[in-house]
């Protein structure tokens, strides 16, 4: 599978796994990799700006955690980015009904 | 390549904003994929080298980083550019009748008025240049801004130039010297090499901010 994804598929998987609940980076890229059965082979390191944006833009709080005596940031959703995931969900989902319908 | 080592070569590449928080975050991912290969059965070499290959190459992630940080550096380079054009070039020569002795004269020489114009339109241009490129920072496409923001130094340096012209013709139809322009000089200078370096810092993140805008809209 392609090393990394569009930004835009990467805010909507992004956004779905924190859904779950919070994670801090390395533990996104661990779901990420599970959930897709190791699909998604992508540039671990790219996902942090990508968290940055989501954080910019209010979609995404994260805090300081020490777990095990190691400092990790933990990521969640907030309310906005629970609308946005909803909408983008079903922006998704239009999007690939469009396609099976031409591809067949 | 160790972790230390990685995320020395990785720290130089990264621009300032933020560059603190991505590298604990990125120590800490790294230990914890280290790991993760080392409970696989790799030795504690070879888990290094797979957890660095995993998070990408230096050159990727700083792109990547440096990429997000550019619209950032846009808005602020769009902010400092406004604020020298707007700010400290009129005040200072563009209507020298503000600043400098009463002249003498009852009808302006010709000379005099052309100036003027001059340099008041070329102080209008780079107003008009840095607030279109303040608002363009802020929509989705901040690379058009800083086609915008490089005009910027080059309208405030004309201005400048055409206004000093413009104070020396003044001050030699005048009796008294007005110490004001002297003093109001070196502040314009570092205002205008502030503004120039911003923008032609901007300038050189274009490449970056394609890669940026060409991702958003799904085409990476």
């Amino acid at each position: 599978m392609a090393r990394e994804a569009p930004t835009g598929h990467v805010d909507l998987l992004l956004l779905s796994v924190l859904d779950d609940g919070a994670a801090h980076g390395y533990r996104l890229v661990e779901v990420l990799r599970e959930r897709s059965g190791g699909a998604f082979d992508l540039a671990e390191g790219t996902l942090y700006p990508a968290l940055y944006r989501l954080e910019k833009k209010g979609l995404v709080g994260s805090s300081w955690e020490t777990v095990s005596g190691r400092r990790r940031r933990l990521y969640q959703l907030t309310r906005r980015g629970r609308g946005a995931l909803a909408d983008r969900r079903t922006e998704w989902r239009q999007f690939v009904a469009a396609v099976d319908a031409v591809v067949g | 390549m160790t972790i230390e080592r990685y995320l020395t070569d990785l720290r130089r590449r990264l621009p300032l904003l933020r560059r603190k928080r991505f590298l604990a975050e990125t120590e800490a991912h790294l230990r914890d994929s280290a790991a993760r290969h080392r409970a696989a059965g790799l030795d504690p070499e070879s888990a290094v080298a797979e957890a660095l290959a995993d998070f990408g190459s230096i050159d990727l992630v700083a792109s990547r980083f440096a990429a997000e940080g550019a619209v950032v550096e846009m808005r602020i380079a769009s902010l400092l550019a406004l604020g020298a054009a707007a700010f400290f070039v009129f005040p200072l020569y563009v209507v020298p009748e503000n600043v400098l002795p009463p002249a003498p004269w009852a009808t302006k020489p010709a000379d005099i008025l052309i100036l003027q114009i001059v340099a008041g339109s070329l102080w209008l241009a780079a107003v008009g240049l840095a607030a279109m490129a303040a608002s363009l920072a802020w929509t989705p496409w901040p690379r058009l801004a800083s086609t915008a923001l490089i005009a910027v130094p080059v309208a405030i340096a004309g201005a400048g130039a055409v206004s000093a012209a413009l104070v020396v013709r003044w001050s030699g139809e005048t009796s008294v010297t007005a110490d004001w322009p002297l003093l109001a000089t070196p502040l314009a200078v570092c205002s205008l090499g502030a503004c120039a370096l911003a923008c032609v810092w901007a300038w050189r993140r274009r490449e970056l901010l394609d890669d940026l805008a060409e991702r958003v809209t799904g085409g990476g």
